[in-house]
Formats: structure tokens, sequence, C-alpha cells
């Protein structure tokens, strides 16, 4: 176990390190922070001279390590577009963000695994077919027009829900959440579907095609030989040994959806961490944008930790090779 | 459990029913972006300083004319060419019940000569803010300033007892780690006081009752929210999400007059948008011709201005909602010259083509056109519109569209052979301003958007003339000549004043001005 641990860690310090290179060296080509800084009608001297305070006149290896140098020190710096501390500024957007992954991934799995193995049982009846054709919309409607068209619907056509923003917000100590108030939850519908969406759809067909192939192996039939009831074996012994490739599409679907949740954020103007860095990109605020890569890749490092450990709980034999 | 969960509904109950009660003439705002600070001098955004202009004033102030008015300050009068006395307004309060007298301006000017403090810029004639008495102050400039008011707009006047003891009495300064008070906490004394700020969520304000003006506002409470993407803004307005808007997209006009219960509310940006072209270079850095750059030779700048259909632009590409321009300079201007604002060349793509063939490009040539996507309105639509107007004259330009953090790099280390930008003459709303930075040969202090380095001798020598020059007639022909020389020379090739369109509820009157800043002391809705 701790040689287990002690690897992880190792290999995940090596993806912080390659990701965050790459993104400062990337960052500095995609825009100038002085321009936005100073505003168009300031002077050579005035731009240069904030350039010097910044310390973006110098080499990029020494800024880069300067950034990592603070880094390590738990210094991320000041936001250049709202002058808050960095770490401050993302602590309080994650809420947000994980509040929206939240509802939308119980909705995706909630929704998606019950479906697909529906779907998977029983591939040639109607609903599974109709399901079939309904979710290669989901797959293929770009996830602002679903947005974009459910605002249209429920906000403008029937005044029923509230087209941006979290509603109102209780103060949880660090936390800040939505999910207590009823404009909260009449917030948080819309932008959970859209997010919601495409993963719902994947999980669907993921399970269903897992599933068909499940049942069609040797130890379903002797199952059903020794007759075990239908639900047992459908749901004790097929779905458990589907959910190898669900979990790790499910843990990459995760993280993606935290950390890039950019269109749906930016369309309900849902203040999470997406917001944030497609405003920081613009800005090019390069402290944000540092920071919230590092971050990134901390994100999936773990998740990918959690999903290794995952496999051992659900599939014995793993158990056992260990 | 139960008991935290009775006491948590109670208050979220509570919460919503309190802003429900205060709904007595709240305006709901929208605009794409936040603002950036509520620190007065931290930054130098337009809009920022715009937002914090309700919270924040100034010794005076601009009207929706962008007339000079007396705001801080009473009364002024020039004691020597470089020294003005301000006779400070008595009995003004800030929001925290402290009074308002001379020592709060000097503590503002030195608040503005901070590291952090990003607006010194628009202050930088200013040479000293000295102390006279409780209510007088004396402003030096380095120079002879006529025009110095529109410059003191900028100086926006902080109470020094609360920054004293917020700490905040620097600018809120990139390069410390920590955030400085001021960024979301403040304390003016104009007509709306800050309530709560949330960043890209919702600021509030609330109407000042101690405030010394009269107002013409009829607000007791302002939210402003911020939404990026523009379809859910529009979708919001037609929604009644929110009352007003003031970023609203052309193509989206339509759909909200049809509504009927909004109003959209349309006007010339001060904002000129015009084509410049690289006349320094030996050579193009993006073009086919080798040896000799064509854009030095004054009958190519001629047929490049007379292949442009200008009303064709605002035609099929600007939807009806532009103002073609014969000179840089809008016409609401401050020193403007409105005899020059016509056409110096007719639309005529023949004359064009003869024009080039006597230059020696019988056959035109290529060269690139570096445009920004998101920065003007319908700026790459107008690009594509030019691209094919030049074509035909035999000018094929190879269209080089980015996005604003890109192009602006390319402009600021002249990495351009031709290029479209827009300048508003902001913040001074004077004349001057935009010649300094647009047509004046490019140093370290002047001609900060002269990315194409046109230089004219005789135009900069002008300049200097114009900065010093007390009396306003002279002052206004003396920009009358360097504007005809410029002009006649085709420094850059003006387009046109693009469109302000800003939307609301009907009955809300939104008082739009040229520099596109909601003066919301003037705003007036439906009701008491």
């Amino acid at each position: 176990m701790l040689r287990f641990i002690l690897g992880r860690l190792a290999n995940g310090l090596l993806v912080m390190a390659v990701v965050s290179l790459l993104s400062f060296a990337l960052f500095n080509f995609t825009g100038d922070p002085v321009n936005n800084l100073t505003g168009d009608s300031a002077t050579l001297a005035e731009k240069q001279q904030l350039r010097a305070a910044l310390g973006l006149d110098q080499p990029l290896p020494v800024q880069y390590l300067k950034f990592v140098g603070r880094a390590l020190q738990g210094e991320f710096g000041v936001s250049y577009r709202n002058l808050e501390p960095v770490s401050q500024l993302i602590l309080s957007r994650l809420p947000a963000t994980l509040e929206l992954s939240a509802v939308a991934a119980l909705l995706a799995l909630g929704l998606g695994i019950p479906m697909g193995v529906y779907a998977g049982i029983r591939p040639r009846a109607l609903g599974a077919r109709g399901l079939q054709t309904v979710s290669l919309i989901g797959v293929s409607v770009p996830s602002f027009v679903t947005g974009i068209g459910l605002i249209l619907l429920f906000s403008v056509g029937l005044n029923w829900l509230p087209s941006y923003g979290r509603g109102e917000v209780v103060q949880l100590g660090a936390w800040s959440t939505g999910l207590l108030g009823a404009s909260g939850w009449k917030a948080i519908v819309m932008p959970a579907i859209t997010l919601a969406l495409f993963q719902l759809t994947l999980f669907m067909r993921l399970t269903r095609t897992q599933m068909m192939e499940v049942m069609k192996s040797e130890y379903i039939k002797f199952a059903r030989a020794r007759g075990l009831r239908e639900r047992a074996v459908h749901f004790r012994h097929a779905l458990r040994n589907t959910l190898i490739p669900i979990i790790t599409v499910a843990g990459l679907q995760l993280g993606s959806m935290v950390a890039f949740s950019i269109i749906t954020e930016s369309v309900f103007q849902w203040p999470g961490l997406g917001l944030l860095i497609i405003q920081a990109i613009t800005f090019s605020d390069v402290p944000v944008i540092a920071a919230y890569l590092l971050l990134v890749a901390a994100l999936f490092v773990l998740i990918n930790a959690v999903v290794d450990l995952l496999y051992v709980v659900v599939d014995p034999r793993l158990r056992v090779a260990r | 459990m139960k008991k935290f969960h009775l006491r948590l509904g109670a208050l979220v109950l509570a919460a919503s029913l309190c802003s429900a009660a205060a709904g007595a003439n709240t305006l709901t705002w929208s605009a794409s972006l936040d603002a950036l600070s509520m620190d007065p001098h931290a930054t130098n955004n337009t809009f920022t300083n715009a937002f914090v202009s309700n919270i924040y004033e100034s010794l005076v102030r601009f009207d929706d004319k962008l007339q000079i008015e007396p705001a801080l300050a009473t009364s002024w009068k020039a004691l020597s060419p470089t020294v003005w006395r301000f006779t400070l307004r008595q009995g003004v309060k800030f929001h925290n019940g402290e009074s308002f007298d001379a020592d709060d301006v000097v503590f503002s000017w030195q608040r503005t000569n901070t590291p952090g403090s990003l607006v010194r810029g628009n202050l930088s004639d200013i040479k000293e803010v000295r102390k006279v008495d409780a209510y007088a102050v004396d402003v030096e400039t380095h120079t002879p300033l006529p025009i110095l008011p529109n410059e003191l707009v900028q100086l926006l006047i902080m109470d020094k007892g609360w920054s004293e003891l917020n700490r905040a009495t620097e600018a809120s300064d990139l390069q410390k780690q920590k955030e400085n008070h001021a960024n979301r906490n403040a304390n003016g004394t104009g007509p709306f006081r800050l309530e709560s700020r949330d960043v890209d969520t919702r600021t509030v304000m609330v109407a000042n009752p101690g405030w010394w003006d009269k107002p013409r506002h009829n607000l007791s409470r302002v939210v402003f929210t911020p939404i990026k993407s523009d379809a859910t803004r529009t979708s919001s307005l037609i929604s009644g999400g929110i009352d007003a808007s003031i970023s609203v997209p052309l193509q989206d006009m339509q759909r909200l007059q049809a509504g009927g219960n909004i109003q959209v509310v349309q006007g010339p940006e001060l904002r000129t948008i015009f084509l410049g072209m690289d006349q320094q270079r030996d050579e193009l850095l993006y073009s086919d011709v080798k040896g000799k750059n064509p854009f030095k030779d004054v009958r190519v700048r001629r047929a490049v201005y007379q292949a442009i259909d200008i009303e064709a632009i605002k035609r099929s590409v600007m939807r009806g909602a532009s103002w073609p321009s014969g000179t840089l300079l809008s016409p609401h201007l401050n020193g403007a010259p409105t005899a020059l604002n016509k056409r110096l060349l007719p639309y005529d793509p023949e004359a064009s083509k003869k024009l080039l063939g006597e230059a020696g490009y019988p056959n035109g040539f290529s060269v690139g056109l570096q445009c920004p996507n998101d920065r003007y309105v319908y700026d790459e639509a107008m690009c594509i519109a030019m691209s094919s107007m030049l074509a035909k004259v035999g000018i094929k330009t190879q269209l080089m569209v980015e996005p604003t953090a890109k192009w602006s790099v390319r402009l600021n280390t002249n990495d351009v052979s031709m290029y479209i930008v827009g300048h508003a003459g902001l913040p001074m709303a004077d004349s001057y301003g935009l010649l300094k930075d647009v047509v004046h040969t490019r140093t370290q202090k002047e001609g900060s958007l002269n990315a194409g380095r046109y230089s004219n001798p005789k135009f900069d020598a002008l300049l200097p003339q114009i900065a010093a020059e007390i009396d306003p007639a002279k002052r206004n022909k003396l920009i009358e000549q360097a504007v005809a020389i410029e002009r006649e020379d085709i420094s850059h090739v003006p387009l046109h004043q693009q469109p302000i369109t800003w939307a609301a509820k009907k009955g809300i009157s939104l008082a739009q001005a040229p520099d596109n800043q909601l003066r919301l002391w003037l705003v007036t809705v439906p009701g008491k």
C-alpha cells in the first residue's frame, strides 16, 4: 500500500511539473497582460515600467523558476484582473463548480447507468431502440446550444427558471452553497442538465455495450442455469463486471466536469472555475492561469489514483494479484 | 439537526423576503464584463473607472453631453499658466459620515502616485496638488494645460481617514501578495454607496441619501450582474431577469425591439475606427512587394482610401448603425474640426486602380491585414468586407484576424502591415489626446497607438502649440491646421464612428452618452 501511494505521489509530481512548465510557456505567447492593464492610450514608457515592475521583462526560465519557488511556499500571487490573491480566488470559486459537477454527475450516473442497463438487457425492445436514437442527439448537440435552448424554453418562454447566476447563496464558513434555498435549486437545474447531457448519453451507451457483452458470457449462462432470479443476474453479476470501464470513464469525465465546464458556466454566468479560467485567458491573467492549470493537473492525478483504488475494490481478481 | 435546518431555512426565507421588500425603484443592469476593482486608483480600465465614478467623485465631472461641470469643486481659476486654484465644496460628507476637505484631495493625489496606481498615466500632466486651506487646493501642471479640468475627472477622491483606518493608503498593488481593503470596499462622496461586491456575480449599490447634489435619478438600489454570454444577456433582457444592458450585440436589436416591452437606445460612440498602414519600414513584413514599401507612396494610400466603400460597409456590415467619418476625430470631441469631417476622396475603384498604376503597381500587390475579432463592433466582418473591396482594385489582402490579446501585442511591437484600430479620445474627451496617441511620431511618450509609425514633422510641430494654447478659439484653429495636414497626407484612412447600443425596459431612461459610460445619477425608472 505504501509503495502504491509513494509511486502515485512521484508520478503526480512529475505530471504537475510538466503541465506547469508547458502552460507557463504557452500562455506567455497568447497575449500580453501589460496591454490589458495599462489601457489604450498608455505610453511606451508606462508599459515598460509596468512590465519591469511585474517581472515580465525577465527571460522565461527565470520567470518560471520564480513562479515554482513561490508556488512551493503556497504563494500564487495576485490576480491581474481583479487584484485578489489567486488562492483565495480559486477557493472561493470551487464550491460553485463542485456543486454543479456533483448535481450533474448524479444526474448523469443516476439516469445514464439504469437506462444503459435496461437497453443492454433488452437491446431489441422498442424502448431501448428509442433511447439509442435519442441519445445520439445528446452526444452530438454542443453544450452551448443545449444551454441556450433550455434558456429560451424555460426562462424566456415559460419564465419558470432564472437564466443566469446561482440564485441566493448561503455562506457556511468557507463553503457557499445554493442548494439550501429554492432559488438556488431553480438556478442549478438548467446548468446541471446542460453539463450532464453529454455524460448521460455517454454512460448510457457505454453501459449498454458493456452489458450486452457481459450478458453473452459463460458465467451468466451458468447463473441462469443455476436458477438465480433475473434481478440478481443483471445487477449482482452482470453490472458489477461492467464497472471497470465505467469507473475509468466516470473518473475522467468527472474531472473534466470540474476542470473544464467552461462553456456551461459561461452560458449561465455560473461563478465557478470554468468562468474564472476563460476570463483569465481573455485578460491574459497569467497568475490565475498558471495556478489553475497546476490545480487541474493535481485534480486529475488524484482522480486517477482514486480510480485505480476503486478497481481493486470492485474487481476481486486484482486483490489476489496484489 | 432538524433545528439547524429550520433556522437555516428561516434565514434563507428572511433574506429573500428582505430583498423583495427593498425592490422599490431597483435597477438591475448588466454588461459583458465585470468592473475590475472598487479601488478608484488601481486600474486604467474604462469600464471600471466609469463604474466607480458612481461611488467616488472628482473635483469636476462630465455630464451626459461631455461638458465639464463642477462636482467637489465649486469654481476654479488659473493663477498662472501652470497653477490653478480650485475652491472646494463645503458640507460634503463621505458615505461613512466623515467630512470632505482639502486633506482628502491631497491624500488622493498622493495615493495615485503609489506604485500600484495604474491610473497615474492618465494624470501625467499634473505635477503637484497642494493644500491652500481647508477648502482650497492648488493644482500645478508640468507645462501649461488649458484642458486641466478634463484630466482632473480621473482623480477620484478618497477619504484619508478611512484609508488610514483600513490600511489602504496605497493603491492596490499587483506586486503585493495581499488584497487591498479598497478592492472590495468603498467609501466615497458619490450618489451611490457600495453595499456588497461579489466579483463576476453581483455588485450592489444603494442611493446615498446625504449626497450634496440634487438627484436627477430616482433609484434606491442598483444591482449590477455581469453576464459574459451575449445570448444569455439578451435572453435575460427579454425574460425580465435584468432591466437594462449596456452591451447589446447589433444582431439582437431587432429581436429586442420586436418584444414590445424593451426599447433600444443607439447612438454614435466617440470611438472612430480607422485603417492604419506601416509607413516606416523600407519593406513590408507581410507583402509580396520586395525592396520598397508601397504605403510610403501617398498615391497608394489614396488608392486604398478610394477603394473602400464606407456607405456599403454601413449598410451591409453595420446594419445602418455607423457614422462614416472624414477625420479621426468624432465631432463630439472637444476641438474637433467639424468642417473637415467629410470624406477626403470619393469611393471610386477605377480611380484607385489608376493611382496604383501610376505608383508602379499596375497589377496591385498582396498585403496582410491585421484585425481583432473581439474588440470593436463587427470588426472581423468589417475587415472581410474591406478585403473584398481592396481585392477589386488589385490589392490582395491576407486576413490575419486574432483575439485582442494577440492583436494588441502586434500593435505595440509594430508587427503590422495594414491594420484596423480605434481611439475614442478618452479619458479627456478632447482632440489633442487622440492626435498625440495616434498620429504623432512614436516616442517613449507619444504615438502609443501609432503602430504604423507614421511620422510628419510639420504635424508634430503643431502639437506642443496645441497643448499649451489657452485661448479656445486659437486652440481649435491649431487643431484644424494639424488635422488638415494629416488628413491630406492620409496618415490613416478614417472609417466610421461605431454605435453604442444599449437596451432597457420601456420607461427606463439611461441618459446615454458617447463615451459609453452609464451615469447612474441620471437614470430614471418608472415609479416614484
